[in-house]
Order: structure tokens, then C-alpha cells, then sequence
């Protein structure tokens, strides 16, 4: 049975010649296809949105230095994951001791009674999961980022870290373990504050 | 860990995924990503280095031999931009480096009380030396950084600026306002920020 990528990477195939051979509208095509998922992977590495915007424009501008090259028999998805992962990489050792202050991965913060409903309540779990991503060694973040959050097939997600597909098991089991740790640990003052507040209302 | 756990934190990560399921780029990523094409790839096939290259890396040079010598100040100022994909290091006469990202515009000049570096746009990482009695100042249009001895990043946009520290501590002043940044903070403007 053909897998449901074959014809998604048919179309990049087509894009990518048409784009070796200087068609800007092609490269735009390209852009268009896959710049969210890059956008989402870079944000959800760095936890910053002025950085995922750079790294976006990098792993496009390095795409286009490399399509005469690229073989278009291969998928273009994991190529390009491989180039973001390695300018975020390149970036978060630069920048590491930088904060990310961004709204979206804020620390969470519980004041009021108004902020007791559920659905709140959900948005402070994702809010402390994002953060606790971004806390996670580069290795078992993008494991995360890869297969649980951008749903790559672990042959992808293998060929996009460039590692053999057992490590991607491997590091997936360990990586979604201390993840659970440390939601785990991150949760227990909100429901605790969420239990006192309760009761005292 | 057990696996109710594991299972908890698997819900929350469909969660996540499809919170950001809609998230994408800025479209101003697209303008900037498509200029690149027209610049490198439509306009010149050829990698040889066009004029404007030259004329940079000829006002990067008139900069540091400018400031090395120690010339006077002047109401000249000193504007060396870089394109393409590939950055720029400039060394200052005092030993402070300052690392230009690709698309980044600067100009160098004499302040009363030691150098101002105006961003026009882009980004620059500064490695500030020790400075002797003077100041190094970064300034977008918004915000002016004065250092002593650091190492931070400065991004100016159409709309805003951010001022991040790497090592030491920065003076920001943003209007009337002005703050002491350190290590690990960062200062953001504008609407983009």
C-alpha cells in the first residue's frame, strides 16, 4: 500500500526541479508547502517566536543553495526538519543563555478565582508542558517535537535526526518519561493552589 | 514513571500539537525569504561577488582602519551593510567585535564620550571590550544600549527592537525609560517583539 507522504512528496519532487531550474514560483510553491511546519518546529525547539522566524528564513535560504544538489528521488520533509534542527541547534548554543520570553511560553501563573475553569486550567497545563519541552536536553526534544508533536513516522523522524530509527524508539521512551516527571512535578503546586482555592471558596 | 503518567502527558501533547496546528510564519518571513531568491538566485546565477560586496567590504575596511587610527570625530559617519546569507565580523579599535547577521545595517561613529553603532536593521551581536573611561553605544531608532564590558544581541525591525544579554550588563534607555539588563534578559519593543 502506498504510503499516505508518496503524493505530497511527488508534488515537492515536481517544485523541486521546476525550482533547480530557476522557477521562482515554484520556490515560492516550496515556501507555501512547508513553511508552517518549519515555523511550529522552530518555535517549539527555541520557545521563541522572533527566533523561529530566523531560523525559517535560514533553512529556506539554505534549501535554495542546495537544490541543484538535493536529490528530488528523496522526500523533501525530513531534509528540511534535518536543516532546522541543525540551525536551531547552531542558534540555542549561541544564544543559550538567553531567557525566551515570549507570552506563549510565559511561566504560569495563577491569580484569581476567575482563572479556576477547566479551560483555563488546560491552557496552564500547555503552558507548563511547552516549557517543560524547551527544558528537555536538544536530543530528547526533538524526538518530542518530531513524533508526538509533529506526528512524523519514526523512518522520518530517523532520516530527519540522521540516526538509526531504534535510537529515535529509544530516545522517545526516555524523552516522553522525563517529560512526565517533570509535568509531574510542574502540576502539583497549580492543583494544589487549584484544591485550596476550592475549598476555600 | 507509571504509565497513567506517560498516558496524561501524551493527551496533553495532542493537545499542544493541535493548538499550534494553525500556527505558521509571519508573511514578512516570506518577503524576506523571496527577496533572497530574487537577489541570489534570479538577478546572478554567478557566486562571484557583485559591486555591491566590493563597496561593503571597501566601507567595512574605511571603518576599522578609521577607528584604529584614531582620527578625529567627524560629522561623516562610517555604513557598512552585509547581504545575502553570510554575516560580517568588524573589529573596533578598542577590541570590541561586533557580528553582523546577514541583511543587517549599521553605521559607526564618534560619540562625544566614545563610539556609537546606529542599527538601521537586522542584527548584531557585540562583544564589548573593556572600556577605558569612554562608552560603546548600539542605537536603533527606538532604543539606545550603552555597555562597559558585555557581550549582548541587538535586532532592530521595521516595528521594534530587542536587546538581549549574553554576559555582563547593558543600560537601555527606550524614551524616558531606561533599565539595567543582565545576563539572560532581554528587552523587546514594538509590535514584532
Amino acid at each position: 500500500m502506498p504510503s499516505r507522504e508518496a503524493p505530497a512528496d511527488a508534488a515537492d519532487a515536481d517544485l523541486v526541479a521546476r525550482a533547480a531550474a530557476g522557477d521562482r514560483e515554484a520556490f515560492a510553491g516550496l515556501y507555501s508547502r512547508h513553511q508552517a511546519a518549519m515555523y511550529r518546529f522552530a518555535f517549539q525547539m527555541s520557545g521563541s517566536a522572533a527566533a523561529a522566524e530566523d531560523i525559517v528564513h535560514d533553512v529556506f535560504v539554505a534549501l535554495m543553495r542546495n537544490l541543484a544538489r538535493f536529490d528530488a528521488t528523496r522526500p523533501l520533509s525530513p531534509y528540511l526538519y534535518g536543516i532546522a534542527r541543525n540551525v536551531t541547534r547552531r542558534r540555542l548554543r549561541r544564544e543559550r543563555r538567553l531567557i525566551a520570553l515570549d507570552e506563549s511560553v510565559g511561566y504560569a501563573q495563577r491569580t484569581g478565582r476567575d482563572e479556576l475553569s477547566e479551560q483555563l486550567e488546560q491552557r496552564d497545563h500547555l503552558r507548563l508542558l511547552r516549557q517543560a519541552i524547551v527544558a528537555l536536553s536538544p536530543k530528547h526534544r526533538e524526538v518530542i517535537v518530531l513524533c508526538d508533536l509533529h506526528k512524523l513516522s519514526y523512518e522520518r523522524a530517523a532520516a530527519s535526526i540522521g540516526c538509526a530509527l531504534g535510537t529515535v524508539r529509544s530516545r522517545l521512551h526516555r524523552a516522553r518519561a522525563l517529560l512526565a516527571k517533570q509535568m509531574k512535578r510542574a502540576r502539583a503546586p497549580v492543583e494544589r493552589l487549584s484544591r485550596t482555592v476550592g475549598c476555600a471558596v | 514513571m507509571n504509565t497513567v503518567d506517560i498516558d496524561r502527558v501524551l493527551t496533553e501533547l495532542d493537545a499542544l500539537a493541535a493548538e499550534d496546528q494553525h500556527q505558521s510564519a509571519p508573511p514578512r518571513v516570506q518577503a524576506r525569504v523571496m527577496a533572497e531568491w530574487d537577489d541570489r538566485i534570479a538577478a546572478a546565477p554567478s557566486r562571484a561577488l557583485r559591486w555591491w560586496n566590493y563597496a561593503g567590504l571597501a566601507a567595512l575596511s574605511a571603518a576599522v582602519v578609521l577607528l584604529a587610527v584614531g582620527i578625529r570625530p567627524t560629522t561623516r559617519t562610517n555604513q557598512v551593510h552585509t547581504t545575502g546569507t553570510s554575516g560580517s565580523e568588524i573589529v573596533l579599535a578598542d577590541g570590541s567585535r561586533v557580528e553582523m547577521r546577514a541583511q543587517s545595517e549599521l553605521s559607526l561613529e564618534r560619540a562625544t564620550d566614545g563610539i556609537r553603532i546606529r542599527l538601521a536593521r537586522g542584527s548584531i551581536i557585540v562583544h564589548a571590550a573593556s572600556q577605558r573611561g569612554g562608552h560603546l553605544y548600539v542605537q536603533t531608532k527606538d532604543m539606545t544600549v550603552s555597555v562597559v564590558g558585555t557581550v549582548f544581541l541587538v535586532n532592530a525591525e521595521e516595528d521594534g527592537s530587542r536587546v538581549a544579554v549574553i554576559e555582563g550588563e547593558v543600560r537601555v534607555r527606550h524614551g524616558d525609560t531606561a533599565q539595567r539588563l543582565g545576563p539572560g534578559q532581554q528587552v523587546l519593543t514594538g509590535a514584532r517583539f
